[in-house]
């Protein structure tokens, strides 16, 4: 499915929205449009709903489509077009539609489209991000007009979450592959490609007041720095992504403000395959051998944290801190680990990361030098970052720095980033034997009673830290920048910081 | 200057753009990266294999090299440079709407540059040893030697965010505001106008220092004529020829080259799909860019010989 | 041979020498470890010790802008070397040759100019890793085309010279020829050339770095501080102003030389 300029160019209610605003060059008059001037980093490789094509283009995806759920401000659940969910008592889930959700032709938003999305992402031939997971849907229940019920192959406690990822949208059945027809708050009326996208407000949306602005026009800056200069110069109302280096004059401007949370997370991977990295006291001689604030200091400009563990939230009910500081900066511990692991003098070895990302190079460069002061000779290999995918994913690869981040708050996504039983691929470490790990993440994913999954993701959490199946370098904040006049716009916390987007919908200038 | 010789190089050109394009086909697909892998990836997503084999089936991409060879040059035959791997759009569109940036941007650059760069290449000649040509053979090195990003960089930081004169990149078309359109062409078109400036410079300077040591010079003068006429009519036409050759060099080159400033002023050009595109391995983009501009500069190479010879004839008589 | 001429290789004729001989004294030199991290002093300035300061990973800048002269150079004059070496060889053969050799030689020079050179150094680096070897082998390529192209004009030009047609007269072999009669009077444009395409590398050398194709870190480059020195421009300055004025200076001296060699060398400038 694609959108092409002659779906876009032949919607009629574009006419007159793309005759006025968008032309008008000065500022002051787009403001008083309500139109949001929004800076996007990367131009979306294709607007596909379910594929995963980054988190730029979610953002844009995330305001002209919607789901049955989605994240609010602070990061919990919210109905969208589901009101509202539960499991009955055959475990099945059970989502009860809200009334008056239409689509951007105007037809209403059925249970038949829901489950014919549902049907597309798990289908066979799907490309679409959540495929295997939806794969576990053994079947979708129509038992009447407003409900749809869910039975899965098992017990999944963190199903509703699936709907509020940017990957998962409900669109029309009357959707053809170049046209698909969402039921989100903006639509899309017009694109320059490669440079802007043009968003305007969806008037028959279903929560009333919403969206507060007018219009959304993205513009792409690849290059921080433009980004950052564009936000300053006040040629953009908002950017994402600010870079680290200017957070801090971005914080000190009068004009603007700052909204940071920290999220993704540095990590080093391991093949598991073959020595020394096949033994965990080794690996474990790696988490201790680094000081941490040296990376957020140099890779960050200090906008980050160490994470001297396993990547779980400070503040969550999962957190302990104790367990946080498993893995501290231990020299003298590391230098035991090796001895004891047969390693007293040392070995050689190589650490895979990109010169295409400065934080990744930047990251190995300081692990480089920390791991020499424990006898571990590491020598960088830095390909461009195809290259670094692709033998991250064939397990051709000592060590690797890698920036990712779970896929949402609760600890069962971090399963993508720990469970290296499942199929490899370059976010994870590559066959690395965790079988502790591994058994409580699956634990925690089937128990519904929440003082019970606090205890088993705690024990996940001490299983970890032993047999390290990654090791955790270093928290980094993740900043949107914007004029003090724009409200409404919250940075969504931890891992859902790069799924803000929606937030948009309630964003206007004050 | 026979149509025959013409045609002949014409087709010659074309072989060669086809030698190009198939060394970049075999190229990138001896290169490891998996283009549907990489664009299931972004922003760290982690698809499964079946998923991305899949995308694999569904892009062509698990056929054989010789059979995708194959429909590549089918579809070149029929003039079709094939869709994107990332979007099913077609590769000659996407060349149909940067192209003409890029070139503007170039042409923007030269004019400036020739404006600054043949002039005073000429003064400092005619003037040779004296202050102005000293100062400028600094200046020159300078403008060498630094380079363009980080030139670019200076640039937006002065005129954008410290004086808030210029915006601070990006596009507008033409057709939409004029003035803006120029006012966001201005400073990249400088970035690129410094290097081939003090080229231009370098080569007239010595093109007419050439020229001036000739006999036909001093025959002219022992004629009686003028200083300023020597200079146009028998000087500058013989120093334009070496000056000519290498501006069709520099703006053959830039063709590609424009990489840095496109991506540090944000200019939408041919160059960032280009790279992109070779992040992305996406095969038909990268091999469409190419061919297309192996071909505008073969073809600019052949313009060039033929000025050559328009130019010379006339000289001799002279 | 002229007095003035030679008056002016002097000046920037040692200051080339100097930097050279420092860039190859650098492992004698007091200089602390240019790869040594420090990152509580990052981004200091001047200091005791550190007379330039230190950089974002609290590295010695005057340790690494020597060190990195050596890196920086040597990359570029060994490239400007090989591609010397190919070029000429292409640029004889084109304009010696008969139609065959000629036709090959120019037309797959002409090929190898259709490659845009961030194209080229993108694919030569992912196919054998990044690092100074292959940086020499993607600007040496680079480079072929400027040397064969001027090599085979100044041979055409030459062929038909007086001189040329004497040593010929007398029975000469084409080697002798081609290496004793021609080469030795276009050695002036290709001395040119040459200092032109080392300048050139340097400079492109740098912008690959910036587009982390160059050489591998730690290693220290002129191309590499700039771009580290380019994100922490805010908040130090200098730091970009060491490099670039380094590599100024240095292609200033070098094309200045070049020029005065030319003048002393090529027999048209020889009346004025």
């Amino acid at each position: 499915m694609t959108i092409s300029r002659r779906s876009v160019l032949g919607a009629g209610l574009a006419g007159p929205l793309l005759a006025s605003p968008f032309l008008i060059r000065p500022a002051s008059a787009q403001r008083a449009a309500g139109i949001i001037r929004y800076g996007l980093s990367a131009f979306p490789p294709n607007l596909q709903p379910w594929v995963s094509t980054g988190a730029s283009a979610g953002t844009v995806k995330m305001l002209i489509n919607r789901s049955l759920v989605s994240y609010d401000g602070k990061g919990e659940l919210r109905g969208e077009l589901a009101e509202s969910w539960s499991r009955d008592a055959e475990g099945a889930w059970v989502f009860k539609l809200r009334k008056g959700c239409v689509f951007h032709n105007g037809e209403p938003v059925t249970a038949d489209d829901v489950k014919w999305s549902i049907e597309q992402i798990a289908g066979e031939k799907s490309t679409a991000y959540m495929r295997t997971q939806f794969q576990l849907i053994e079947r979708v229940e129509i038992p009447d007009p407003q409900t749809v019920r869910l039975v899965t192959k098992e017990p999944l406690v963190t199903l509703p979450s699936w709907f509020a990822n940017y990957n998962t949208f409900i669109i029309s059945q009357k959707s053809t592959p170049n046209e698909p027809i969402g039921a989100g708050p903006f639509r899309l009326v017009g694109q320059e490609r490669g440079t802007s996208l043009e968003l305007a407000a969806f008037d028959k949306f279903y929560k009333p007041g919403i969206p507060k602005a007018k219009g959304i026009k993205f513009v792409v800056y690849a290059d921080e720095n433009l980004r950052n200069a564009a936000l300053i110069s006040g040629d953009v109302d908002m950017i994402e992504y600010v870079p680290w280096q200017s957070m801090a004059t971005v914080q000190a401007d009068p004009r603007l403000k700052l909204d940071t949370q920290e999220g993704p997370f540095m990590d080093v991977l391991f093949n598991g395959t073959k020595p020394p990295f096949n033994d965990p006291r080794v690996r474990r001689a790696v988490a201790h051998a680094v000081k941490r604030e040296d990376i957020v200091k140099v890779a960050f400009f200090g906008r980050g944290k160490p994470l001297e563990g396993l990547p779980i939230v400070e503040g969550t009910p999962w957190y302990d801190k104790e367990l946080a500081h498993g893995w501290n900066y231990d020299p003298a511990r590391a230098k035991a680990l090796l001895t004891e692991a047969g390693f007293a003098n040392g070995f050689q070895t190589t650490i895979l990361a990109t010169a295409q990302f400065g934080m990744h190079k930047d990251t190995a460069e300081i692990v480089q030098q920390y791991l020499a002061a424990i006898g571990i000779q590491a020598e960088l290999q830095l390909p461009d970052w195809s290259t670094r995918v692709s033998r991250g994913t064939r397990g051709q690869y000592d060590m690797a720095i890698h920036g990712v981040s779970a896929d949402n708050n609760d600890p069962d996504g971090l399963t993508v980033v720990l469970d290296s039983s499942l199929s490899p691929t370059h976010g994870r470490s590559f066959k690395v034997d965790a079988p502790r790990t591994v058994a409580a993440l699956a634990k925690g994913r089937a128990e519904f009673d929440q003082a019970k999954r606090v205890e088993i993701y705690k024990e996940m959490q001490r299983a970890a830290l032993e047999e390290v199946p990654l090791v955790g370098l270093a928290w980094r904040e993740q900043g949107y920048g914007m004029d003090k006049s724009v409200m409404g716009f919250v940075n969504q916390p931890g891992a859902l910081s790069t799924s803000s987007g929606n937030m948009l919908e309630e964003t206007y200038f004050g | 200057m026979s149509a025959g010789w013409l045609g002949r190089r014409l087709i010659l050109t074309l072989a060669m753009a086809w030698v190009v394009a198939t060394i970049v086909f075999l190229a990138l697909h001896m290169v490891p990266g998996d283009p549907a892998e990489l664009l299931l990836s972004t922003s760290g997503a982690m698809p499964d294999p079946a998923t991305v084999q899949e995308l694999r089936e569904k892009l062509g991409l698990d056929q054989p090299l010789m059979v995708q060879y194959g429909h590549f040059l089918a579809g070149l035959a029929r003039g079709d440079l094939g869709t994107s791997l990332v979007d099913d759009y077609p590769v000659i569109q996407e060349i149909a709407l940067r192209l003409p940036r890029t070139l503007e941007l170039i042409l923007a650059g030269t004019l400036i540059a020739l404006a600054v760069g043949v002039p005073a290449g000429v003064y400092a000649a005619v003037h040779r040893g004296g202050a102005f040509d000293r100062i400028a053979s600094w200046i020159t090195a300078l403008l060498l030697a630094v380079p363009v990003f980080v030139v670019g960089t200076l640039l937006v930081l002065l005129f954008a965010q410290t004086l808030r004169l210029m915006p601070a990149g990006g596009f507008t078309p033409f057709a939409q505001d004029p003035g803006q359109h120029l006012k966001l062409l201005a400073l990249p078109a400088v970035a690129i106008a410094k290097g081939l400036a003090a080229v231009l410079f370098r080569m007239t300077r010595a093109a007419t220092l050439d020229a001036l040591a000739h006999d036909y010079v001093r025959t002219a003068r022992a004629k009686g004529l003028s200083p300023r006429r020597t200079l146009v009519v028998h000087v500058l036409r013989n120093a334009l020829n070496p000056v000519v050759t290498v501006l069709g060099l520099q703006m053959g080159t830039l063709l590609g080259g424009t990489v840095l400033v496109e991506y540090v002023f944000n200019w939408p050009g041919l160059s960032t799909p280009l790279l992109r595109a070779v992040e992305g391995r996406d095969y038909p983009m990268v091999v469409g860019i190419i061919l297309t501009i192996s071909v505008l500069f073969l073809l600019i190479n052949l313009l060039v010989e033929l000025l050559h010879a328009a130019i010379d004839p006339r000289v001799q008589h002279g | 041979m002229k007095r003035r001429g030679i008056k002016k290789l002097i000046l920037p004729g040692s200051v080339v020498a100097a930097i050279l001989l420092i860039a190859i004294a650098a492992p004698l030199l007091p200089l602390p470890d240019p790869i040594r991290q420090d990152v509580a002093r990052r981004l200091a300035g001047p200091m005791p010790g550190s007379w330039l300061g230190r950089d974002e990973f609290g590295r010695d800048v005057l340790s690494r802008l020597v060190w990195g002269a050596r890196t920086s150079l040597s990359v570029a004059f060994v490239s400007a070397l090989f591609a010397g070496l190919v070029g000429i060889t292409l640029g004889l053969i084109g304009g010696w040759a008969r139609s065959w050799g000629a036709f090959l030689t120019v037309r797959s020079v002409e090929i190898i100019m259709c490659f845009p050179p961030v194209l080229l150094a993108l694919l030569v680096v992912t196919l054998l890793g990044p690092g100074a070897g292959t940086l020499i082998l993607v600007l040496s390529v680079l480079y072929v085309p400027g040397f064969a192209r001027v090599t085979y004009a100044e041979v055409l030009a030459v062929k038909g010279r007086d001189y040329v047609e004497a040593t010929r007269a007398l029975g000469a072999t084409q080697s002798h020829l081609l290496f004793r009669t021609v080469l030795p009077n276009i050695a002036g444009p290709l001395l040119v050339q040459f200092s032109l395409a080392v300048a050139a590398a340097v400079v492109i050398e740098s912008g690959l770095s910036f587009l982390g194709l160059g050489v591998v870190p730690p290693a220290p480059s002129w191309g590499l501080m700039i771009r580290g020195a380019r994100s922490t421009m805010e908040q130090a300055p200098l730091l970009l102003l060491w490099p670039c004025a380094v590599l100024t200076l240095t292609i200033l001296a070098m094309n200045l030389l070049c020029d005065a060699m030319r003048d002393v060398l090529d027999p048209r400038t020889s009346e004025r």
